[in-house]
């Protein structure tokens, strides 16, 4: 009997340092939880600076893919009072809009935070692809969304694989695109409201920085 | 051979079976066909060529089975060696380019002839194998196969990758594709990104062993495995996979170093602005390494600073520099462990100052004692190793005090020295240097007295390098002793300025001098003892740290020429021409016959006499000198010995001096005995016509007033007398009954101008008529007649011909007042006046001319008086 139980317990013990050693091969379980207690991951750390690198370089590229895509001398990238002109048309075109980043609380934890960084880089990624297959000039627009695409799988890096939800809206959005220059309102539009996103995955990544001990 | 043979029944066997694969239809009746068109290098090759009986070239002919031959590039294949076989030995060229096995064949209803050919060793990389029917001369090719022979491609090697991130960013890989298999090979990439399940292959040509995979195909800050496929028709080969993150292979543009300051209260330390490249700036997260460099530095710091800690663009601060001291910046980027970018743009900024801190090392030098009371003083004076100027000096100050007050202060200066009078019992000094930020503590400087303390011994100064001198000396034993100092200087510069020092201590007995020592250049060093009390004397060298030939030779003087010796002697070499110690100079002179003899000088007398010469010969010589590097030769000399020797010379001058002298005194004598025909000879007396005793002038009163004739020529006053118009026959005169005609006289002034007349030149005179007069003078008469008979007596003038002899020049002749004939006597208070020649006229003197009298000028009366009658 005392054979049988040595032989259990080691049994377990063995499967628990398997599950222990798993457990460090998959650091996303650590970043679980509350804001403020998360493990100092050099891995992480890395992940959020590379995000952080990536992120500046979609804002950075905004500017000039919109140059090189928008012709139409209305549609100004940064002219707040130009675009509210335009939320008739993006209703209508059925563009939805990005996902709420906040401050990381107990209520909006990190991995909450990153889900929506997620999801929202793929509403923008899905948009763009529905448009660029109506623009002429794709260069600029394709290097953005390998740069978004970049930036999502640093993000998803970190993140727990929980399926993203798939939002209906590439699809629909492709089929609305019935004249250029609602082509080039739609480009418009998820450039500014990118942009605007892009600003708030910066302040979040500062944020789950701050919060992970690093000074920034 | 067995062997061979089967290979080869197995080969001809395994062609009838595949006897489609790879055929070439040249005719209908014709097929030409291999089954190994692509072998490896050195591999056995069959090849067959069927000819149908309805082919042309064999249609009804008489067949032989030697009637078909192959070639591969354009060798002839030996045909079947069966019949080298039958002499009972292989042919060894038919092993190695092959052999044919023609049979007939009848297959169905076809017949004809099958010929194969078998290579058993291909060793081309390509070649054709072409059939050819011996019909008529020359064969007639019926088809061809291409065979090729390489090898299977190996594995491709060092694969790498390097990421572009400047705009369209690529991702660079290449390879070495190895060993050339001599087929077309085919390369392609595969790429297989982790995060993503998605994997990329890219056909490349062939031939090509590099390739740029797009943006889209890689993914940054994501592991990415790339390896590469190798294939040709032999095989494949795959390289070893290669791991990596796009951004770890990334070389970065060189970064920019925008602002280098120094910040208020940061000593020793320097703020640092930097950015990336533009099209780079995205990147939050670099490592930094930044590298220094002095203002007075050549070198870059050999190890940069690395700045571990992710920089973010933002400024940092380099610290642990040199105080007031300016540096260069510069840094260079990389992102983790990808290559280094290139380093940046130079930027430059100057430390905080602080005051100068550490020792000086000084020399002292009491020069020379004034006076009695007072001591001068050369202080030198250098940084130690511990001393830090801590910014830009401004001045050194040499006090009587330790606080470096104005009272006590005995020089301040820039330099690093300086001279100073100090009162003999003085026993220190102190010595600081200040900058803008403060004075160093001061130096403590002992003041020795002069003492004739004992030297060091055996000085020794060696060569080491090029810019840099061993100094040895055999050190004291005595524990008086505290060290040693070593002063050298430059020889060819007198400036304080450039004597140098060096405190050795008491062990060593060596020490290598490099400070300011360079080639070629002498440098006087001393090595003084220090013992407690006193400096000793010094042991002084002179040396070189490298010698060689001078830069220019000296010339040859001659000093000194004789029948069979030459002295010759030349100048010192200047210094700054030297270029080393002089060793030796050496004469090398010859003869006309080329004997060549050599003659060492001794160094310090630079004199040399060559001896034995042949006496008035000619010699040619050069100087060659030489010092410790090298030699020089000078410009070559001729010399020309004396024909004579020493008491020829002697005897001759002295003979010469006796004669010389004994004609001098003759000369004296005969002088002081005719001293007055000598006295006539040099300095003849005028003749004066108007003194003579036979003259006749009636205007001997008139003429006496006259003023003295400026410019006496007393020659043609003689050489009127010998000529004469009274040497014409006096016949002619007669028969014209007294009227002067044409005579050889005036005749000549008719054609001539009276004052060059050649009548009165006494070279136009015949020598006969010169003859017959040497003993007489003669005297002309000239008897006017009618044309002047009109004039009145007292100035009529009548020459009559004198027999007399006696001679005209008589004391009593000199009349400084006469006149010479033919010449323009001016008249008393006519100065200033138009003189001519014409007869007087009563209205002559109120026209203001002055009239002279044709009879003062009896042959110009001749010649008026013939043209009165020409015109007549």
């Amino acid at each position: 009997v005392e054979y049988i139980l040595a032989t259990l317990f080691s049994t377990v013990f063995a499967i628990l340092c398997n599950m222990a050693s798993y457990g460090q091969s998959a650091p996303i379980l650590e970043y679980s939880g509350e804001a403020g207690q998360l493990v100092d991951d050099p891995e992480f750390n890395l992940s959020v600076e590379n995000s952080k690198s990536l992120i500046k370089k979609v804002l950075d590229a905004i500017p000039e893919t919109h140059t090189s895509c928008i012709h139409s001398e209305t549609l100004i990238l940064n002219s707040s009072s130009e675009n509210r002109k335009l939320q008739y048309l993006a209703i209508n075109l059925g563009i939805p809009s990005a996902p709420t980043l906040k401050a990381l609380t107990d209520n909006f934890t990190l991995e909450t935070c990153l889900r929506r960084m997620s999801e929202g880089l793929q509403v923008h990624q899905d948009l763009l692809r529905a448009v660029v297959q109506r623009l002429a000039n794709t260069e600029r627009i394709t290097a953005l969304l390998t740069d978004i695409r970049d930036l999502r799988v640093q993000i998803n890096r970190v993140r727990l694989p929980s399926p993203v939800a798939v939002l209906p809206t590439a699809t629909s959005l492709a089929s609305r695109l019935t004249g250029d220059y609602e082509v080039q309102v739609a480009t418009h539009l998820t450039l500014v409201q990118l942009q605007s996103f892009g600003q708030d995955i910066v302040r979040s990544l500062r944020n789950i920085a701050q919060a992970n001990g690093q000074s920034d | 051979m067995a062997s061979a043979w089967i290979t080869m029944f197995a080969t001809l066997l395994l062609a009838f079976v595949n006897g489609t694969k790879d055929e070439v239809h040249t005719s209908p009746s014709v097929r030409v066909h291999t089954s190994t068109p692509v072998v490896a290098l050195g591999s056995p090759v069959t090849a067959s060529c069927i000819i149908r009986d309805d082919c042309p070239l064999i249609k009804g002919a008489v067949w032989h089975l030697n009637h078909i031959v192959w070639h591969l590039n354009q060798r002839l294949i030996p045909s079947s060696p069966a019949a080298a076989n039958e002499s009972g030995r292989t042919s060894a060229a038919a092993n190695e380019s092959g052999w044919i096995s023609t049979v007939l064949y009848s297959v169905a209803n076809q017949s004809g002839w099958n010929s194969t050919v078998f290579i058993p060793s291909f060793t081309d990389t390509k070649g054709y194998l072409t059939c050819c029917v011996l019909h008529t001369f020359p064969c007639q090719i019926v088809g061809a196969v291409e065979i090729r022979a390489g090898f299977p491609p190996t594995a491709p090697q060092n694969l790498s990758c390097l990421t572009n991130l400047t705009k369209p960013e690529t991702l660079s890989c290449q390879w070495d594709p190895g060993q050339d298999t001599h087929l077309p090979t085919q390369y392609t990439l595969y790429t297989e990104i982790r995060d993503l399940p998605e994997s990329n292959t890219y056909v490349l040509p062939p031939g090509v062993h590099h390739y740029k995979i797009p943006r889209t195909g890689f993914v940054l800050f994501s592991e990415i495995e790339i390896y590469v496929k190798a294939v040709n028709a032999l095989g494949q080969a795959t390289s070893t996979p290669l791991l990596l993150e796009p951004m770890e292979s990334a070389k970065f543009d060189p970064p920019k170093v925008l602002k280098v300051q120094a910040e208020p209260n940061r000593y020793g330390c320097l703020r640092l602005s930097w950015g990336l490249s533009e099209q780079q700036a995205w990147v939050t997260t670099v490592t930094l390494e930044v590298r220094l460099k002095t203002a007075n530095s050549k070198q870059w710091s050999e190890e940069p600073v690395p700045v571990q800690r992710l920089m973010r663009q933002r400024p940092m601060e380099v610290c642990r520099l040199l105080h007031g001291t300016e540096y260069h910046i510069q840094i260079r980027v990389r992102y983790q462990q990808s290559p280094w970018s290139e380093w940046s743009n130079s930027n430059t900024a100057v430390t905080l100052e602080r005051a100068p801190t550490g020792r000086l090392n000084s020399w002292m030098k009491v020069s020379r004692e004034q006076r009695h009371k007072s001591i001068s003083l050369h202080l030198f004076w250098k940084p130690s190793k511990q001393f830090r100027a801590n910014g830009k000096i401004l001045s050194y100050v040499v006090s009587r005090q330790r606080q470096p007050l104005k009272k006590g202060q005995l020089c301040i200066t820039l330099d690093s020295h300086c001279v100073f009078q100090l009162p003999r019992g003085a026993r220190k000094v102190f010595l600081s240097a200040g900058n803008a930020a403060g004075t160093s503590s001061p130096t403590e400087v002992e003041v020795f007295q002069h003492r004739a303390l004992a030297a060091v011994s055996d000085v020794n100064v060696l060569p080491h390098d090029e810019r840099s001198l061993l100094v040895q000396w055999t050190s004291i034993h005595s524990s008086s002793v505290t060290g040693y100092v070593v002063v050298w200087r430059p020889l060819w510069k007198m400036d304080p300025s450039l004597i140098l020092f060096d405190h050795i201590d008491r062990n060593q007995s060596s020490t290598l001098i490099s400070e300011s020592i360079e080639p070629y250049n002498p440098y006087e060093i001393s090595v003084y003892p220090k013992y407690k009390d006193g400096i000793g004397l010094p042991q002084t060298v002179e040396a070189y740290s490298r010698q060689k030939a001078p830069s220019a030779a000296p010339e040859l003087r001659v000093r000194e020429i004789l029948h069979s010796r030459i002295e010759l002697t030349w100048e010192e070499i200047p210094l700054c021409q030297r270029n080393g110690i002089v060793q030796s100079y050496q004469i090398f002179y010859w003869d006309e016959q080329g004997n060549t003899k050599v003659v060492t000088a001794e160094l310090e007398k630079r004199r040399v006499v060559l001896r034995e010469l042949d006496r008035s010969s000619s010699y040619k010589a050069f100087i060659m000198v030489s010092t410790g590097g090298g030699s020089l030769n000078g410009s070559e000399v001729t010399l020309k010995t004396e024909p004579m020797d020493d008491l020829a010379i002697i005897l001759i001058v002295i003979s010469s001096g006796v004669g010389l002298s004994l004609i001098i005194i003759i000369s004296v004598l005969v002088c002081f005995s005719t001293h007055e025909r000598l006295k006539m000879c040099f300095w003849p007396k005028i003749p004066d016509p108007a003194n003579s005793s036979i003259k006749r002038w009636n205007t001997l009163d008139s003429m006496q007033d006259t003023p003295p004739v400026e410019d006496m020529q007393e020659s043609s006053l003689v050489y009127l007398s010998n000529l004469s118009l009274l040497d014409l026959p006096k016949k002619g005169l007669e028969k014209r009954g007294g009227e002067i005609t044409d005579d050889p006289w005036c005749r000549c002034s008719d054609t001539s101008d009276l004052g060059e007349s050649i009548c009165g030149s006494p070279h136009a005179l015949s020598p006969s008529y010169i003859g017959s007069h040497q003993h007489s003078v003669p005297y002309a008469t000239v008897v006017f007649d009618s044309p002047y008979s009109i004039q009145p007596p007292s100035q009529s003038h009548a020459y009559l011909r004198s027999e007399s002899t006696q001679p005209l020049l008589e004391e009593d002749l000199e009349e400084p007042s006469s006149p010479k004939e033919y010449q323009n006597v001016p008249v008393h208070g006519t100065s200033g006046e138009q003189v001519s020649f014409r007869e007087c006229l009563n209205d002559g003197p109120e026209r203001g001319e002055l009239c002279i009298l044709w009879d003062d000028f009896p042959l110009l009366r001749a010649l008026a008086m013939n043209d009165v009658r020409s015109q007549t």
